[in-house]
């Protein structure tokens, strides 16, 4: 019930703030903040004009209600389906690069009040501030740095309250997915790799903490690292995992591990317990502003006795409606 | 002449052999899967049971495989390395002269690109591209009108460049977070999803052509020896430089598609069997091959134990065994273009 006023009370606040977003920012004075890598970024006034490099921000961005305020978008936006249900409009921007390389001439020359880009590009990122542009690094490699991140863009645009509704939104449902599974059993969980299901989430990769979050213990916790690490069969049989997970971005199937003889004697292939992280619109398994439902999700598979996969995509459905203006079909969802 | 020296190296090669044997041993004792002693047995009893127990499928579907794969990479890698230095009487020549490794990553690179998913498709494109950077190589000594060594190392580093250049447009093209950590992970080899799948075609290419390469031991030689001992044997010198080259790029590029790029096994085998043997002749093939499965197997077993789980490039370690070896050897004279 209290969650439920919450919820009600923050999406009041979404509704006043999306309407107000919607606008241009309100000139306040200037705007200090420091960045994800500690570079000191001054604005005038709050960023009416945005340029993002990098996808995260970019969801960001959205999840701001800051998207007419967009003016130009990484590279490959169109393979990116939550720009085509939420924020259309993207799918017509510049592209400006990608991780990579940006086209810093292109940057320039839509004379943005802020560009958002990541730590890989700080080369260019000082080569614009020398151009006079307003730019800050971001580093969204875990939950709190996204929700850093978020603030700081937050700040930059003149709606700092915006992201606080995002951030307590995640702290309800950590409290809520912790309380939920906090007595229950903990599954031994192993979560493949976006390209091959012989890497894994590491204990410091934030997949770990997800499943973590989620009520699992990542098998994968006895690895040292950050970053998808390769492992063999032999391994994985070792670990003997009671559900297999696939990220939103894998690029094999259920299918192929269900049928993979070299793993027919895991636990989780034996049971069926092997699933996919939907994918159809974002990838929950990665720190974006979305990135709770991956803990949400997991949670209704790992103990749907504690939470039905029905509730969840109603949740994640009341998300995607509060946060980013539409509401997705149940298919999407799955 | 040398009828009447005492023939050297026969200690040396029985030396290499019990460690190459001792370290396949090793290969087939470790790894993540806890198998004990009695497990192995165990799995030797149950070889044609309905329904092994899970160590056995281990060792047999798994653990077998792999060390085959070591065992069969390394000793092509090493005998091709021996091939190309003697039929190209080049130090430097090894067996990504003609561009095999190359185009091998060429082609596993456009197999992830294109999201052509499965690891056999990556092993089969990979495998192709071996082969059209060598029939690139021929193609271009036959326009040059060429056919001596000179040629074919031209050729192969214009075929090297190409391919390299092919794949740095893949990576740009790729996914960071999928597609280049996949192209990232291959081109620095790996053992780690070996299975009897994969270890079955390569061992049905490589044996043949590792049996035939070691029969044609007196042409390679000849060749060693430069054109005109050729012509005063008969033997064609243009034929057999092609025909040899073929055969060692054939398996090579197999070993390739299978475990992805191995650094500099088929460069410094050669030069160890060279150091110990002082000659080119006699065991001196084999010694290339068993030095070049020792160095694998080594490899290998420092990949997946030094890791803590985690798998490690094998490249890592042939390279980091590569570099002192060759320096050392540098430093006492070794490389004088023999």
């Amino acid at each position: 019930m209290k969650k439920k006023l919450l919820l009600t009370a923050l999406a009041a606040v979404m509704l006043l703030q999306t309407a107000a977003c919607g606008k241009p920012a309100e000139p306040t004075g200037p705007i200090t903040l420091e960045d994800q890598t500690g570079r000191t970024v001054t604005l005038e006034e709050p960023a009416d004009t945005i340029v993002s490099c990098y996808y995260v921000s970019s969801y960001a961005v959205m999840a701001l209600g800051l998207s007419e305020r967009m003016v130009g978008i990484e590279n490959k936006a169109d393979t990116r389906e939550i720009y085509h249900l939420a924020s259309p409009a993207f799918l017509d921007l510049p592209a400006v690069g990608t991780m990579k390389e940006s086209n810093v001439e292109l940057i320039a020359s839509l004379e943005p009040d802020l560009v958002i880009m990541p730590v890989k590009l700080a080369e260019a990122a000082e080569t614009l501030t020398g151009l006079g542009l307003d730019v800050i690094l971001v580093n969204p490699e875990n939950h709190e740095d996204l929700c850093g991140m978020l603030e700081l863009i937050g700040d930059a645009c003149g709606v700092p309250d915006r992201a606080d509704a995002l951030i307590s939104y995640y702290d309800v449902q950590m409290d809520a997915l912790a309380k939920r599974t906090a007595d229950g059993d903990k599954p031994a969980v192993y979560m493949g790799g976006n390209s091959s299901y012989l890497t894994t989430a590491p204990a410091d990769m934030y997949q770990s903490s997800l499943i973590d979050l989620a009520g699992g213990v990542n098998v994968g916790d006895a690895l040292a690292g950050d970053y998808w690490t390769e492992v063999s069969y032999e391994t994985i049989l070792d670990w003997n995992p009671e559900v297999i997970v696939l990220p939103s971005g894998a690029d094999y199937t259920v299918e192929d591990i269900l049928n993979d003889k070299q793993l027919a004697g895991v636990a989780a292939v034996e049971n069926g317990a092997v699933y996919a992280m939907p994918s159809a619109m974002e990838e929950w398994d990665s720190p974006i502003p979305s990135g709770i439902l991956g803990a949400m999700w997991m949670t209704s598979v790992l103990h749907p006795d504690l939470y039905e996969p029905a509730a969840f995509y109603k949740d994640a459905a009341e998300f995607y409606k509060e946060f980013y203006g539409f509401t997705p079909d149940e298919a999407l969802l799955k | 002449m040398k009828k009447n020296r005492p023939v050297p190296g026969y200690g040396v090669f029985a030396a290499a052999a019990v460690l190459f044997v001792l370290l396949t041993i090793v290969s087939l004792a470790v790894g993540s899967y806890p198998l004990t002693g009695r497990d192995i047995l165990q799995s030797f009893r149950e070889l044609s049971a309905a329904e092994p127990s899970m160590p056995t499928r281990v060792f047999w579907n798994l653990r077998i495989p792999r060390t085959v794969t070591a065992v069969l990479s390394g000793v092509t890698l090493g005998l091709c390395g021996g091939v190309y230095q003697m039929v190209f009487r080049s130090p430097l020549a090894s067996p990504d002269l003609t561009g095999v490794a190359s185009g091998a990553s060429l082609g596993a690179a456009l197999a992830i690109v294109l999201g052509l998913g499965s690891s056999f498709f990556r092993m089969v494109a990979a495998f192709v591209g071996g082969i059209l950077a060598l029939a690139l190589v021929f193609l271009l000594v036959r326009f040059s009108g060429g056919g001596r060594v000179y040629t074919y190392i031209l050729a192969g580093i214009i075929t090297s460049a190409a391919a390299d250049a092919g794949l740095m447009v893949l990576k740009m093209l790729a996914d960071p977070e999928r597609q280049l950590a996949a192209i990232d992970f291959w081109t620095m080899g790996s053992l780690a999803s070996v299975s009897s799948a994969k270890a079955m075609p390569l061992a049905i290419l490589t044996v043949p052509v590792l049996a035939v390469l070691l029969l044609c031991r007196r042409p390679v030689t000849m060749l060693s020896l430069g054109g005109e001992e050729c012509g005063a044997m008969g033997l064609s010198e243009r034929f057999w430089r092609a025909f040899l080259l073929v055969l060692a790029t054939l398996a090579v590029s197999a070993c390739t598609a299978v475990t992805g790029v191995i650094g500099f096994a088929g460069l410094i085998a050669p030069h160890i069997a060279q150091y110990l043997l002082h000659r080119r002749s006699g065991v001196y093939l084999c010694l290339c091959g068993i030095t070049g499965g020792i160095l694998l197997l080594a490899a290998d077993l420092a990949a997946r134990s030094l890791g803590g789980g985690a798998e490690l490039p094998v490249s890592i370690f042939t390279v980091a065994a590569g570099v002192p070896v060759l320096i050392i050897l540098l430093c006492k004279g070794r490389g004088d273009g023999r």
